[in-house]
């Protein structure tokens, strides 16, 4: 809240009074028009050339709104300094109404700043935010001894309070808006949060799945070592031939678990590679959604799950690798937990070349979505899952995010679109991406 | 001498080729090593279910489900009340045992990650599991 100054003219006192916080305040197209057609209304039924909506500012009290009429000396948004000793100071520091039938008949009146444009009578309330802190008066002035009857002192004090409903409606909708912002930010923390989350659960499933070439080549080479120690002892020839047979099956072992422990790590790294927009390139899409596959082959084997990727595969697009890759590997996750159950099944890719796109359809044969699912499965914490957080052997994205982030890296990183389609015999997702990424 | 028959229980094949490579020379107090092999729970337990001469199981855990491994201890501890094979578990994983799984683990004689397992560790428990079993 900040606040300003305002000269009381009846005590000759200054005092200081609340005004609304500047991020707060009123955007004056909002309300002006409806705001306008009240002073209008009210000139006429007030028979008064002036009615005005003046807001007070820190060190100012501007016209917000004004009635139209040919006698009215007043313009919108003009601004006068506090500390003169308006009528509108006084209404404002006394938090109370003023009125004043005629200036020039009141010694404390007499030479305050209106009466120069010969407005000597005035009528005003003061107009607050919910909050209490003010946003100014509404007010009529007119050139001549006015004085109003408490049915004219009571409509001017309602329409005052209809201001201050439309004020209350604002501060509501601002706060509101507010919400819903800070609601976004968090969705785009969360679909960030989740992108890392299955970066993580790749990076465990590649450790478990290295752990054992790694134990492998471990045990062999030291069984190698512990025969070429003892080599130097062999005394005859036949030994030494079956020392170098053993030697060489280890080796053989040894290069075989090597091989695949490097080729583990490679898909790991192809499919983690930074996700930024500058890493793209030209690709083979079959291989990358096979090295999805790769990947996976844990989850995919303790839910018996089997997969063919067919259609175009020797297909090349120039776009990003990686996040096509999480791509797919939601897209598996979901068919394992929600068309699947954890009860096995099989998912088919068929890649497809088309004038200017690359269509990919991915299909499982499980369950399903319902129709009335369809166009909701995309929304953020969406989820059919019943129990939040329950894992299906080993896989757990019950976050209702999965797909969330398959559109949105669909959309804003691969510029392709996604859809939909289902029925009891499974679900398929098709989805259009442009063969070159315009960076 | 009867050999001492290793079931080697895993579903990677190469753990069984490794196993069988470092053992194949191996011989303790007169006794030769007869290797034989499953690559998964189910089938360990038929094998098991027709030699009661097995002297040691070593055997991995996540197979066709992830508590496979598990399966094969219950079955031979508690339903053919078989205490006198040794069992050691030999797995990728160095994670906590599953709760349901945890009255099992005092009918386990060892585990053994599979990184840490050098061909002296391999043939050490073999000497010692062949040693138990004739004691």
């Amino acid at each position: 809240m900040g606040q300003s100054t305002v000269k009381v003219r009846e005590d000759d006192s200054s005092r200081v009074v609340p005004i609304i916080a500047e991020e707060n305040q009123l955007v004056r197209e909002e309300v002006l028009s409806k705001w306008q057609n009240l002073l209008n209304l009210i000139s006429e039924v007030f028979d008064v050339p002036s009615a005005l909506i003046m807001r007070l500012r820190e060190t100012d009290i501007e016209v917000f709104a004004l009635n139209k009429h040919d006698d009215n000396p007043y313009e919108a948004l003009e601004q006068c300094k506090l500390g003169m000793g308006l009528y509108c100071e006084t209404v404002l520091g006394t938090d109370s109404p003023l009125e004043v039938p005629n200036a020039l008949e009141s010694a404390i009146w007499k030479d305050n700043p209106d009466v120069k444009l010969d407005m000597i009578s005035y009528l005003g309330y003061p107009i607050k935010w919910p909050d209490g802190s003010y946003f100014g008066t509404i007010c009529v002035l007119d050139s001549k001894t006015r004085t109003y009857n408490e049915m004219y002192k009571n409509m001017l004090k309602e329409f005052g309070s209809v201001l201050e409903t439309d004020l209350e409606l604002y501060i509501k909708n601002y706060e509101l808006k507010q919400s819903i912002d800070a609601l976004e930010k968090t969705q785009d923390q969360l679909i960030k949060l989740e992108r890392n989350k299955i970066t993580t659960e790749l990076m465990s499933g590649i450790a478990h799945e290295i752990n054992t070439p790694i134990g492998v080549s471990i045990t062999t080479a030291s069984h190698i070592n512990k025969i070429a120690e003892k080599g130097s002892q062999i005394k005859d020839l036949e030994t030494y031939s079956e020392t170098l047979d053993d030697i060489q099956e280890g080796m053989v072992l040894l290069n075989r678990n090597l091989e695949a422990a490097a080729s583990l790590i490679s898909s790991y790294k192809r499919i983690s590679t930074d996700q930024s927009k500058g890493d793209c390139k030209v690709f083979v899409v079959a291989d990358y959604v096979e090295s999805v596959f790769r990947s996976m082959r844990y989850e995919l084997k303790l839910n018996h799950v089997n997969h063919k990727v067919s259609g175009n595969t020797e297909m090349t697009i120039f776009s990003c690798p990686g996040p096509l890759s999480q791509v797919f590997m939601n897209l598996i996750n979901n068919s394992i937990l929600h068309g699947f159950h954890g009860s096995g099944g099989h998912i088919s890719v068929y890649i497809e070349e088309t004038s200017d796109t690359c269509k990919i359809e991915f299909m499982d044969n499980g369950e399903g979505i319902e129709n009335d699912h369809l166009e909701k499965i995309f929304e953020p914490f969406y989820t059919r899952s019943k129990v939040l957080n329950k894992d299906i052997n080993g896989l757990n994205d019950n976050s209702g995010m999965g797909l969330c982030i398959v559109k949105e890296i669909v959309e804003s990183t691969l510029k392709g679109s996604i859809k939909c389609i289902s029925n009891s015999d499974g679900a398929k997702f098709i989805l259009d991406l442009p063969k070159a990424v315009i960076l | 001498m009867n050999p001492f028959k290793i079931l080697v229980v895993d579903d990677e094949i190469d753990v069984f080729v490794m196993t069988k490579i470092v053992l194949k020379r191996l011989k303790h107090k007169g006794r030769e090593i007869d290797i034989h092999y499953t690559d998964c729970g189910t089938d360990a337990i038929e094998f098991l279910k027709y030699h009661n001469d097995v002297g040691l199981v070593l055997l991995d855990i996540v197979m066709e489900s992830e508590n496979a491994g598990y399966e094969v201890v219950d079955y031979l501890r508690n339903e053919k009340k078989n205490d006198k094979t040794s069992i050691y578990i030999r797995t990728g994983y160095s994670g906590a045992v599953p709760t349901e799984y945890m009255h099992l683990v005092r009918g386990i004689d060892g585990y053994i990650s599979k990184v840490e397992q050098t061909a002296e560790v391999l043939n050490g428990l073999v000497c010692e599991s062949i040693d138990q079993y004739y004691s």
